[in-house]
């Protein structure tokens, strides 16, 4: 690890002063993620600007426009959050199924939409495209975790997956993230958040410079939402997800007015299923074909030389999740 | 005076021939049935308070004033001739002490002569180029980043079937297969004619199986704290060998033995990688010479991962033969085993095909090849755990065609007697693992199993239940030895220069003890892990050191005992071989009024000690097996191609049971450790750049407390008195060599899918679903 300054601040708009200056300055929460990619020197800034001191970044409450999660919530707060639970199931599965109960402890929500990507390459001494370099190695390599969706070279020329859980959950409860910057505060969809890798922006996030997310605002359900995650692991706990599927639908009457379908271990970044989406939508639930809808999601897919079962395990997956979110 | 006598020796599947001196009678053999007061009782761990506690020491934790830092400038190249090395402004760095590579380190010779402490050629990404010590580890980790090496990078070869090819790079003058003693590639065993027996057979299996390099990740990783006193040297290392480190490093360093002190009180677990001394222990010592300072140098997880051994991978090539009745005929096995840049031998891959089922007519080949990858070591078991996947397998496999069940293929080409050796077992009682098997699965022992499919299916969920036996040596042999003092105040101290690597050797050969000598266990207190303080102990490995040091230390304790008698003869006025010694204290045999503590005669003598020696007589000439057989249940999703083992019933014929618990946790280990190896562990590779992409815990996966299957584990517990005198075997090593194809011959059973490489992941699973589908794939 090289060295770095450090500052500790208590609130979003001192660490937005803090992040205000020279050298490479990153926000430190959690620390799950950046502390391990600092060892091991894929990330060196030149100072950290440390957050968790800030108490009221820290909190789930409901009020009249719909839940607000602040960003230095615990991933564990969230997996075990009443509410949560009963309102917004697909978030507290994903935020269990996350990681170990340490790195749920540490790791905050805030922190887990700017996580990086686990793919070998990436993580280990390769010059990868991502890091900076030419190639991505991973698309004629070692290429049995990484995505099947997006991952044309014109695409994007990274072909590794998303590794968050929370991310899909977000995505298919139709978050919105709060943010600061030095340009003021405003507000986005979960879905502008995530953005492919370009060539002159090498990493999965459309990130105005120096901001700081301060909270999360998920909308207030209808009466008959329900949702769920599920996710394909190589061991029962502490693994990325090879493919994990979030589910939200809204239905009246028996009629699925609204439905939020996202991906995540499949694709560079968290993905919607949108054609699927549109197919539930105005479905009767009692009468789904769940098997022509899996079909339908990995149409398209475009598997890479190791990863074509992630097809049938996500259509897997699915169905699975289909039948949960509709019993 | 003793007298000295040739045994044999079996480690790992290699028997030897060793001279050894026989000091005196060995105790009488603690003969079956005998009833015991603490010997066969589930005690807790002696020392279990201060592993969970972190009062322990481990090597890790050593922390001598003074003391400096190091770390290793590490080959980025899979293989390269270095240049040159210029360490000026690594020297210059504030903090550094020390700087140490091919520039001014000794010449000293290391993988067998293979290669050199500093060599000017590294052969695998991890090969050592230069070492720094400092005031702390950031600083040591910074003066690396100065050190300036230039590389002529050189051809490389990543791949086992590529290596073996006589065109690929040779990374060796003497080139990358490895030969016999008489030049020929690999090892061959033959007995009959297995080529014709097979082609005679009425049933003919021919498959070929594939298994992962696999990581020790030891909770511990490798490492050392060197530290001198004038010109003596002292080396805490987490081992299995602490007098192997000090032979060695006295070798290397032109020192006499009785200068250099090995400690290892605690070791956070070994598994066979920690079998002698790693680079690292030399260079601490060289760097603690030359600053006059302590110095630790301990592995991270990524150099643990990359250089501090494995399991080798393999390829193995079966054919079995079999008539009509199911009587097994003849087997041919074919194994390639990669044993990375610097190995120089290979484990006995084929044992398991020669041994474990009779069969008249056998022929194995395997041959060893070198690849640019860290160098292979023991990993408990060696050879045996990918030989019993690959045979065990490929006997399910000719069960399943010749339409016979797999338990009573087993009962009926039982092997009474040991066909390499031609000789009969001292003890085999592999028929009654498998009937206590079946039993503690809902079984009716003599039974069979249920066919492929038979157990019923629940969503995509399928459910197999798969079978597999092993055999291991274990049996141990001299030299061990121990003392044994008894105290003033009654308390007993046990010498020995053995390890705990975690396996519970410290309780085990204290209930040994106590039992023996008439004591209390708490009156008990076993110090190991010491060259200063123990006489010779064997490496911790070979699942040898129960049944080596457990005679010694009872032998020593016999000869405390023997000593104790006699004095209280004097004191008690009758003849010793009227007394007993039990829970500390004496008694004329049936007259309890008499009894008196053992600290109460002894203070008759004042500051007097009595010190018993004991040692490890020959072993029998016939050969020592342990036995076992597991069955698995697993549940298979057919759907994900998600694998969960439910249970695992695995009884195992290793001698007398010391310690029920003892032994049930060794079992626990075993099976958890075959279980990573069938369905989740596996380094990756990246061939183009001669690369491992997961040396590390997040992408390495061992199984985690939420994959762990219920587990019922026991020993058949019948003790083996032409063995030793104490009549148990090792059972480190036995319960990891049949899981693996328990388990993966249940996956068949749940699916009727044979995945011939392990470990069977979703992506090998839903693969292999969808070839024997014939679809290839819905969307190719």
């Amino acid at each position: 690890m090289r060295n770095f300054a450090y500052s500790k601040v208590s609130s979003a708009n001192e660490a937005l002063t803090a992040l205000d200056g020279h050298g490479q300055r990153q926000l430190i929460a959690g620390g799950t993620d950046l502390l391990s990619l600092m060892k091991s020197e894929i990330v060196s800034p030149d100072a950290l600007v440390d957050i968790s001191a800030w108490q009221e970044g820290v909190g789930i409450e409901a009020r009249d426009d719909g839940l607000h999660i602040g960003a230095l919530t615990p991933l564990s707060h969230l997996a075990a959050h009443d509410t949560i639970q009963a309102s917004y199931k697909v978030l507290s599965d994903a935020c269990g199924l996350a990681a170990s109960p340490q790195l749920r402890n540490m790791g905050t929500l805030g922190g887990n939409m700017l996580q990086q990507t686990r793919c070998w390459y990436y993580r280990g001494p390769h010059d990868c495209w991502l890091k900076g370099g030419d190639t991505c190695f991973a698309r004629d390599g070692e290429n049995q975790h990484h995505a099947i969706f997006l991952n044309q070279p014109q695409i994007s020329p990274c072909v590794s997956a998303h590794p968050s859980d929370p991310a899909v959950a977000l995505l298919a409860l139709g978050a919105r993230v709060k943010l600061i910057s030095p340009e003021g505060a405003r507000e986005i969809a979960i879905e502008e958040w995530f953005a492919l890798p370009e060539e002159n922006r090498r990493n999965f996030v459309a990130l105005p410079p120096n901001s700081v997310i301060t909270e999360f605002v998920l909308p207030l359900p209808p009466h008959s939402t329900r949702s769920i995650y599920l996710k394909a692991m190589e061991r029962a706990a502490w693994g990325f997800a090879l493919a994990g599927v979030a589910i939200y639908v809204e239905s009246e009457g028996g009629i699925i007015r609204t439905a939020r379908v996202a991906l995540s271990g499949v694709a560079p970044i968290p993905m919607r299923a949108k054609e699927v989406e549109a197919r539930l939508m105005g479905a009767s639930t009692r009468n789904i074909d769940g098997e022509q809808l899996a079909e339908a999601l990995v149409e398209g897919a475009n598997p890479l030389s190791q990863n074509r079962y992630k097809i049938a395990l996500l259509r897997g997956l699915f169905s699975e999740a289909l039948a949960g979110v509709l019993a | 005076m003793g007298r000295v006598v040739k045994t044999k020796i079996e480690i790992e599947g290699e028997v030897h021939e060793e001279t050894v001196v026989v000091e005196r009678d060995e105790p009488k053999p603690w003969e079956a049935g005998r009833e015991f007061d603490i010997v066969g009782k589930p005690l807790n761990r002696v020392d279990g308070r201060e592993r969970v506690t972190g009062a322990a020491r481990y090597t890790y934790d050593i922390h001598p004033a003074g003391m400096l830092f190091a770390a290793v400038l590490r080959s980025p190249h899979p293989r390269a001739r270095i240049k040159s090395v210029n360490t000026s402004k690594a020297e210059r760095l504030p903090g550094v002490r020390a700087v140490l590579s091919l520039n001014n380190a000794p010449d000293i010779p290391w993988y067998a002569g293979a290669s050199k402490l500093f060599d000017d050629e590294v052969r695998f990404i991890g090969d050592e180029v230069a070492a720094v010590a400092a005031d702390d580890h950031d600083t040591a980790r910074d003066a690396l980043g100065l050190i300036g090496a230039e590389y002529e990078t050189l051809p490389f070869v990543a791949d086992i079937e590529a290596a073996a090819r006589p065109d690929a790079p040779q990374i060796h003058p003497q080139g990358n297969v490895l030969k016999d003693d008489n030049g020929h590639e690999g090892e061959l065993y033959s007995r009959g004619d297995a080529a014709r027996a097979i082609k005679s057979a009425d049933v003919v299996v021919e498959c070929t199986y594939r298994t992962p390099t696999a990581l020790h990740n030891s909770l511990e990783t490798h490492g050392a704290v060197a530290m001198w006193e004038g010109d003596e040297l002292t080396i805490w290392e987490s081992t299995q060998a602490i007098f192997l480190v000090r032979s060695r490093v006295a070798s290397v360093l032109n020192m006499p033995v009785n200068k250099v002190r090995v400690i290892s009180e605690y070791t956070g677990g070994g598994f066979g990688s920690k079998s002698g001394p790693l680079k690292q222990t030399v260079i601490a010592a060289l760097l603690a010479r030359s600053t006059g300072r302590p110095v630790k140098l301990m592995l991270d997880r990524r150099e643990e991962n990359l250089l501090a051994g494995n399991r080798g991978q393999t390829i193995q090539k079966l054919k079995l033969g079999a008539k009509r009745d199911g009587t097994l005929v003849g087997t041919d096995v074919e194994v390639l085993f990669g044993v990375g840049a610097y190995g120089t031998w290979t484990p006995v891959v084929a044992g398991p095909a020669q041994e474990l089922y009779k069969c008249p007519n056998v022929r194995t080949h395997t041959v060893g090849v070198r690849t640019n990858f860290g160098t292979h070591s023991s990993f408990r078991a060696p050879g045996f755990v990918e030989g019993t996947f690959a045979f065990e397998s490929a006997v399910d496999e000719l069960c399943e065609k010749l339409g016979m069940d797999p338990l009573e293929f087993r009962r009926k080409n039982y092997a009474p007697r040991d066909q390499a050796a031609n000789q009969d077992y001292t003890t085999k009682y592999l028929l009654e693992c498998y009937d206590k098997a079946a039993a503690l699965m809902g079984l009716d022992p003599k039974a069979t199993l249920p066919r492929q499919g038979s157990l019923g299916s629940k969503g995509a969920w399928r459910r197999g239940i798969g079978i597999a036996s092993q055999t291991w040596g274990g049996g141990g042999g001299p030299p061990a030895h121990a003392y044994v003092r008894i105290n003033p105040d009654g308390t007993v101290e046990v010498m020995s220069g053995t390890q705990d690597i975690g396996t519970g050797t410290k309780t085990a050969l204290s209930q040994v003890v106590a039992e023996e000598l008439g004591v209390k266990m708490k009156d008990v207190r076993f110090r190991l892990g010491d060259t200063q303080t123990g006489p010779y102990a064997p490496t911790s490995w070979g699942s040898i050191t129960i049944p080596s040091v457990g005679p010694a230390v009872r032998s020593a304790a016999q000869d405390a005992r023997q000593q104790l008698v006699d004095i209280a003869s004097y004191f008690m006025e009758v003849p010793a071989k009227r007394l007993v010694v039990r829970e500390g204290a004496i008694t004329i045999e049936g007259r309890v009024e008499s009894r008196r503590l053992i600290r109460d005669i002894l203070s008759e003598l004042g500051d007097y000690m009595i010190t018993g020696k004991g040692f490890r007589g020959p072993n029998p000439p016939q050969p020592l097996r342990t036995w076992g057989a597991q069955i698995a249940e697993v549940e298979v999703n057919l759907a994900l191609g998600q694998v969960r083992v439910l249970r695992v019933a695995a009884v195992h014929d290793v001698g007398r049971v010391i310690n029920p618990k003892g032994l049930a946790s060794q079992l626990y280990g075993g099976i958890l450790q075959g279980m990573g190896y069938a369905i989740t562990e596996e380094r990756i590779v990246d061939e183009g750049s001669g690369s491992a992409l997961n040396p590390n815990l997040e992408e390495y996966k061992v199984p985690t407390i939420m994959d762990i299957p219920q587990m019922l584990a026991e020993g058949v517990d019948k003790p083996d008195l032409q063995a030793n005198h104490i009549g148990s075997k090792g059972s480190g090593e036995p319960p990891i060599i049949p899981t693996a194809a328990a388990i993966t011959n249940a996956i068949y059973n749940a699916v009727g899918v044979r995945v011939r490489e392990i470990p069977v992941t979703s992506r090998r699973l839903l693969d292999a679903l969808a070839e024997q589908q014939g679809k290839g794939s819905p969307h190719a």
